[in-house]
């Protein structure tokens, strides 16, 4: 029995005990930590969910050198999954922030809630390289509504060469076949697609598919692309007009009943994608993967995975490319966008964290170009050579190397984008990034790649004919808009609805049975005209995008 | 006289806390873990009646009284959630509760245990897979072309054309019903298994010199005798009533389905946590709280008129 007492005397004490020490533990040892050695550690929060994502960037060679130069070190906690705003949500909530965070399409959400140290004062006293790396306009697009900076964009506006494109993506082996057609128009597009799946029903044993989209969760988005892709207008959340920067907005609006029916008409040919709307993203790539699309909707980073995959099997003639398919009569494709610097997001320093001002310096030193070419170019003599004239370049196996994703790891190459850098050049005058660099940017193509570059006599994917001149609107992006709390009620709630309906109605009207498309779509009419008032919406965008003229520009429109 | 019988009242108190000190001590852990992690997170319930900004903090965001319950109920989506979680709940309650009885009393009913062992490892084994697997294993078998149920229908000629099981309202439900059964069946039979063991066999032989056959032992002595346990985790499950699932609904809806996948868990991340109306998220956390506490109340009540076992 005494045996017993002690024993339960002995639990009690351990559970008492650790549950008081859990609570305090880590603070101590990381005090301790920061204080044995000289390198200050910061801990970051990322959101970025578009890449593949590092589990210990500052491990890597690169990572290495960077601590070595600069004497921080980052803890990296990275956002897994698909809603981001969850996690931000309940972080906020609970108040627990890391020293450094990058919110991705949530950033504004640490901006509204004041959990961010403003910037300004510390450009002004210790940001040596960002004044040179940032320009005054640039500086004044990154202010936000309250006045102050709190990120410096990575998004500066150039064309990258090496990108993928955006657009409709069409198969190279039904380019191929057609001998390399001037594709525009939907309406040429539409009878090809026909043609190719009745002569070549099946690849593999698998049958072909016409046409296939994401539709799945938050990537929703891709298949609202028709709507705005094929009538040649930005894919952005209201159109704004170019000469009096008022915003119109309609969910239901004329452009979508055209683009839908259109794919309505190829549903019920039975070459649209019978699976499009219940089959997950993996499930999508697998089919891209296997070859057996012909065209698809997506954005370029949705097809990497995919396109690696095939061009690993030997049949990148399989891989698609992109164009800026619009309905005959639309004279401009509007696919291929620019950003000229993003209002939008990037790293900011939250106001948990231990040393603003180190954390800032250290911000201004990654924008040294020695920096930048670690990050961006890798380590001299490894991943880059350096010609007689100081102008750096790659040979064609360290681009393959640096394409192969263990190199990439062990290395730390091509995880660094989201970071503060120089527009296209550095002072020197090299790229900022070998993928802006026209000579690497072709080389890594493959061979079915550049097979269509040559068809068609041009040097990347954004240009003439698989995208018209990329244009840059001067208001920048209405996605990019930080709606306030207080507006949340009268703007992003019906928003949200729209989008909803959009994501009940828009599978209804493409899988319509022939002939009832028309009641459908007068459904979907009357249901957002009767449940979202877009006049508060309208008004607040316009004011919005003319202050934005008014602040950058210094344009007034009454 | 008073004074003297409270303060004897006072010892007897301290008293018997002295005495049993050793299981008070060891009870105490657990109330404090009670306390921290189920009551004082009750306290923000308080931010439904406001409009809560974090940066403000609970005390220093604006009072709105009813507001946000206001706007909750006046929202036809919270009530099409409402409609939902409701529809499938019962289905689910229907169908788990019939499955695991009727596993159970088929298990009984084997005598050979090597062949009985196995059955119910194998049946209980699909609890121990988190949804996230078991929703893309659901979404593959019934996907339409590549599916392995619309394949077998195909060749038994049953259907000419593949379904598409995963895009209709009505399916969906059914789907969430069953995948369910196929998930939790095997363990939800265990307990009635338990309760069976327990079961005088006495009665069994009483019932074979009654002249009762296979089917009547069932009827007569094991359904009863499972009663109590019937009714408690009926009466439990009531409870969570407003739950109708959400890992399951989250990783297996579709646009599609949208209008009839939308439950009260679904609709708070959706219109509340994800669009920061934390305020709001609450207020329906909150609604979906006192409901279920009324609905234990009243199942409580009933079982207790029906003479069975009770909870509370």
């Amino acid at each position: 029995m005494k045996f017993l007492r002690k024993i339960s005397f002995f639990v009690v004490f351990v559970f008492t005990i650790s549950a008081i020490l859990g609570g305090v533990a880590p603070v101590t040892s990381q005090k301790a930590e920061g204080a044995s050695k000289k390198v200050v550690t910061f801990t970051m929060f990322s959101a970025d969910a578009t890449v593949q994502y590092h589990p210990d960037i500052f491990s890597t060679a690169i990572g290495q050198e960077i601590t070595k130069r600069t004497g921080v070190r980052l803890k990296i906690e990275h956002f897994v999954g698909m809603d981001q705003a969850t996690k931000i949500s309940l972080m906020l909530a609970s108040g627990d922030l890391p020293d450094l965070v990058y919110g991705s399409g949530e950033h504004k959400q640490f901006i509204q809630n004041k959990a961010l140290v403003p910037l300004d004062n510390y450009i002004q006293k210790y940001g040596q390289w960002t004044k040179k790396a940032y320009s005054q306009a640039d500086l004044r697009k990154l202010r936000q509504a309250d006045g102050h900076i709190y990120f410096l964009s990575y998004t500066r506006g150039e064309v990258s060469p090496s990108a993928s494109g955006e657009g409709l993506y069409v198969m190279i082996d039904m380019l191929q076949k057609n001998n390399w057609p001037r594709l525009k128009y939907w309406e040429d597009l539409v009878p090809m697609i026909r043609n190719y799946v009745k002569k070549y029903p099946k690849y593999k044993g698998m049958p072909v598919i016409g046409m296939s989209a994401i539709t799945e969760g938050a990537r929703f988005y891709v298949i609202q692309d028709p709507a705005t892709g094929l009538n040649g207008l930005i894919a952005d959340t209201v159109q704004v007009d170019p000469k009096t920067y008022k915003a119109s907005y309609d969910p239901a609006g004329i452009g979508m009943y055209k683009a839908y029916k259109a794919l309505n008409a190829l549903w019920n040919e039975g070459l649209f994608d019978k699976e499009a709307f219940v089959q997950t993203y993996d499930q999508w790539a697998a089919k891209v993967a296997q070859g057996r699309v012909v065209t698809s909707w997506g954005r370029s980073w949705h097809f990497n995975t995919a396109f690696n995959t095939l061009r690993k099997n030997g049949e990148d003639d399989r891989i698609l490319v992109p164009f800026g398919i619009v309905f005959k009569g639309v004279k401009k494709s509007r696919y291929v966008m620019l950003q000229s610097i993003g209002t939008r997001d990037g790293i900011s320093i939250t106001k948990k964290c231990k040393d603003p001002v180190r954390a800032f310096q250290f911000l201004d030193q990654m924008l040294n170009p020695d920096i930048q070419k670690l990050m961006f170019w890798g380590i001299k003599g490894r991943d880059y050579l350096v010609d007689n004239k100081g102008k750096m370049y790659r040979t064609q196996a360290m681009i393959d190397k640096a394409r192969d994703p263990v190199y990439q790891k062990q290395e730390g190459l091509g995880y660094w984008n989201i970071w503060p850098r120089w527009q296209l050049k550095l002072p020197d005058g090299n790229y900022v990034k070998p993928e802006l660099d026209p000579d690497i940017a072709y080389m890594q193509w493959a061979p079915a790649q550049k097979k269509v570059l040559e068809a068609y006599k041009a040097k990347t994917f954004v240009e003439p004919p698989f995208a018209d001149e990329p244009e840059c609107p001067p208001w920048g992006y209405a996605w990019e808009i930080n709606v306030p709390p207080e507006k949340q009620k009268e703007i992003q709630v019906p928003l949200n609805i729209a989008n909803d309906l959009a994501r009940k109605y828009i599978p209804m009207l493409i899988m319509a049975p022939k002939g009832k498309y028309d009641e459908i779509w007068n459904k979907y009419k009357a249901e957002v005209r009767a449940k979202i008032n877009t006049k508060p919406i309208e008004e607040f965008y316009t004011q919005e995008m003319r202050q934005r003229m008014a602040d950058w520009y210094g344009i007034k429109v009454k | 006289m008073d004074a003297v019988y409270y303060n004897e009242s006072k010892k007897t108190f301290w008293q018997k806390v002295k005495d049993q000190k050793e299981l008070v001590f060891m009870i105490f852990p657990f109330v404090l873990y009670v306390i921290l992690f189920h009551y004082i997170p009750l306290w923000w319930w308080v931010i439904a009646f406001k409009e809560y900004r974090p940066f403000q903090g609970v005390w220093g965001s604006e009072w709105v009284g009813l507001q946000q319950f206001k706007d909750l109920f006046s929202d036809s989506g919270f009530w099409l959630a409402m409609r939902n979680t409701i529809v499938i709940s019962f289905l689910k309650l229907i169908t788990s509760f019939a499955a695991a009885i009727l596993l159970a009393l088929m298990l009984n009913e084997v005598k050979n245990m090597l062949f009985k062992r196995t059955i119910q490892t194998i049946s209980y084994l699909p609890h121990f897979v988190s949804w996230v697997v078991a929703a893309s294993i659901v979404i593959s078998v019934l996907s339409p072309e590549s599916g392995i149920l619309n394949q077998i229908l195909m060749s038994l000629k049953i259907i000419k054309q593949p379904i598409v099981w995963m895009g209709e309202g009505h399916y969906f439900w059914w789907i969430l019903a069953l995948s369910n059964v196929w998930k939790e069946t095997g363990w939800n039979a265990i307990v009635y298994l338990a309760a069976m063991t327990s079961i005088d066999p006495e009665l069994y032989d009483a019932a074979s010199v009654d002249g009762c056959g296979r089917l009547q032992k069932i009827r007569y002595v094991t359904l009863p005798g499972i009663a109590p346990t019937i009714s408690m985790l009926l009466i439990l499950n009531v409870g969570w009533l407003l739950n109708a699932g959400f890992e399951q609904v989250l990783l297996l809806r579709n646009p599609l389905v949208q209008d009839y996948s939308q439950i009260l868990d679904t609709y708070v991340l959706d219109y509340g946590i994800t669009m920061y109306r934390y305020s709001y998220a609450t207020a329906a956390g909150m609604f979906k709280s006192v409901v279920s506490i009324l609905l234990v109340l009243f199942a409580n009540k009933v079982a207790a008129k029906l003479n069975a076992s009770t909870v509370v």
